[in-house]
């Protein structure tokens, strides 16, 4: 080896040992700054649309970029290309996955909309309708499912994005068990809005855990605001009603509202 | 006066000289002049934004222009500062005098710093302004949502222009490493460049081979992750942009970290020059 060889070898080495030394202040930073883009996302995204949207994103515009794409999604979506939709919705969540609204909104098209599209494609083929539908429902709310436990990556304390998981175990799976299960989690999260918590006690009531969901609902109900609509407090003591004349409570062991 | 005052007297002298020559070239003028067009052209896309806020977008697309343009600046400025003193052999001049190899280095890297931080603090007070303007024609937008913080917190907008400053030093510490060690300009600013993008993706190189499970080639990826640095470190911007506050740890282990990646990169910077014949 020349000596400019021997050189760049001694430079190289001595770069690996800074690097190694700086791993304890690297370590907790990397720790701090959350979660990065991993190399199956990236890998996945570079085989959609090449190169460019990782410039894009190197050079910080994801934002932009994510608008774009997203407008692009649209043109995709208003003309029921069911292929290109769900690969735009993947691409524009990969390329910034910061926006609820693109999670969430893409969810619903792959769950909802393109479910529609592939149902109406297998009703002009002339296929069995029932079995087909609910195959085809509970495929794209499986996908949609992924798509958002995916976005649970990012945003862990997320109440929305729970909210539209139990919507899509609810409506697309049509299990409820789970949709409660979603409920549940959203309404232990900071700001949930209060339906997550109602309509935990309505899926358990509906359930047959009608003991369970009483205890629940008045557990719920002196912690809802009087002032706030969407709290609908004589809904929930409406229910409790209910729930208690089902369960024959006694009425000295009926639950007594706050005030009252 | 000691010699190291004396030292450190004529670092900083070479390093006034490398700031004013690099001001008076016209790449720090143009590339102020683009993230300016960047960030109209920002404003006039701003209706396109669907994901975020005006002023996220906003913000994402300020931090990106810097970013992008000052990585430019970091890579350019430096190679053609150090070949412009070897090619036209002024370095032989400044040698001549009492005046030591590594404060030549050193000088000629604080004189990018300098600049480095003209630029970052001219393109913060800019992208400030900017803010500050749309946030005036939103009523009540600078409260932010009841129940969240402001939208924007100026404060941060701040220590991301100096992470952003730390960022681009590590860079140009890098650049004038190569520049030190290659016999052409052009070959300094490839591999500067070449550094930056490995720097955002080698962990991502990293994850690939331990995934495709080929234990030399992820040793040499692992290898070469710890030998660059980590410009992923530096990346607060998304953070300030989703309004979430910077704790002082996280900044001060950034400024730790690039500190000492300045301090090996100019060390061995040094070295190269020790041995290079001019």
């Amino acid at each position: 080896m020349n000596s400019r060889g021997r050189e760049a070898a001694a430079i190289f080495l001595a770069l690996v040992a800074a690097g190694a030394a700086l791993q304890p202040v690297a370590g907790p930073v990397r720790v701090a700054l959350g979660p990065t883009v991993s190399a199956g996302r990236v890998i996945r995204r570079d085989a959609l649309v090449g190169r460019s949207v990782s410039v894009a994103v190197l050079g910080g515009f994801r934002a932009l970029a994510a608008d774009l794409l997203w407008l692009e999604t649209y043109l995709a979506w208003a003309a029921g290309d069911q292929a290109a939709t769900q690969a735009l919705i993947r691409l524009v969540t990969s390329v910034d996955e910061r926006p609820e609204s693109f999670w969430l909104n893409g969810a619903r098209m792959m769950a909802y909309d393109v479910a529609q599209w592939r149902i109406a494609a297998a009703d002009r083929t002339g296929e069995p309708l029932a079995a087909v539908r609910r195959r085809i429902r509970e495929e794209q709310a499986g996908a949609a499912l992924d798509l958002l436990a995916e976005a649970q990556r990012w945003h862990p304390r997320s109440a929305a994005i729970c909210i539209e998981m139990a919507n899509l175990e609810l409506f697309g799976r049509t299990d409820l068990a789970a949709a409660a299960r979603w409920y549940r989690t959203a309404a232990e999260m900071p700001r949930a809005p209060h339906c997550a918590a109602r309509i935990y006690g309505e899926l358990l009531r509906r359930q047959g855990c009608r003991a369970e969901a009483y205890a629940w609902l008045r557990h719920l109900h002196p912690h809802l605001p009087r002032g706030d609509p969407e709290a609908m407090p004589d809904v929930v003591l409406a229910r409790i009603r209910d729930l208690e004349d089902q369960l024959a409570i006694p009425e000295a062991n009926r639950y007594a509202p706050p005030g009252d | 006066m000691k010699a190291r005052e004396v030292a450190i007297a004529r670092i900083w002298l070479i390093a006034g000289h490398s700031f004013r020559k690099a001001v008076r070239q016209r790449l720090p003028r143009l590339l102020l002049v683009m993230l300016g067009a960047s960030w109209a052209a920002a404003l006039v896309l701003r209706d396109f934004r669907l994901g975020s806020s005006e002023i996220r977008f906003l913000l994402d697309a300020g931090f990106g222009a810097e970013a992008m343009f000052g990585a430019i600046l970091a890579v350019v400025a430096t190679a053609q500062l150090f070949f412009g003193e070897t090619e036209r052999r002024t370095v032989l001049m400044v040698l001549a005098k009492p005046v030591r190899r590594a404060e030549f280095i050193l000088g000629q890297f604080g004189g990018v710093l300098l600049l480095l931080l003209a630029f970052c603090g001219a393109a913060t007070a800019l992208l400030s302004g900017l803010l500050w303007w749309r946030l005036g024609a939103m009523p009540g937008a600078a409260a932010g949502a009841p129940g969240a913080g402001p939208l924007v917190v100026f404060g941060d907008v701040v220590l991301c222009g100096v992470v952003q400053w730390l960022r681009l030093g590590v860079l140009a510490a890098v650049t004038l490493l190569v520049a030190c060690y290659a016999r052409s300009s052009l070959f300094a600013i490839m591999v500067g460049f070449a550094v930056l993008v490995i720097g955002h993706l080698h962990h991502l190189a990293r994850d690939f081979y331990e995934l495709a499970g080929s234990t030399w080639t992820a040793a040499g990826a692992r290898l070469l992750s710890t030998a660059l640095p980590d410009f992923q470190l530096f990346n607060v911007a998304d953070r300030v942009a989703a309004g979430e506050p910077l704790p002082g740890g996280l900044l001060v282990g950034i400024a730790c970290y690039a500190l000492a990646y300045m301090g090996v990169f100019s060390a061995l910077a040094v070295f190269c020059f020790q041995r290079r014949e001019l």
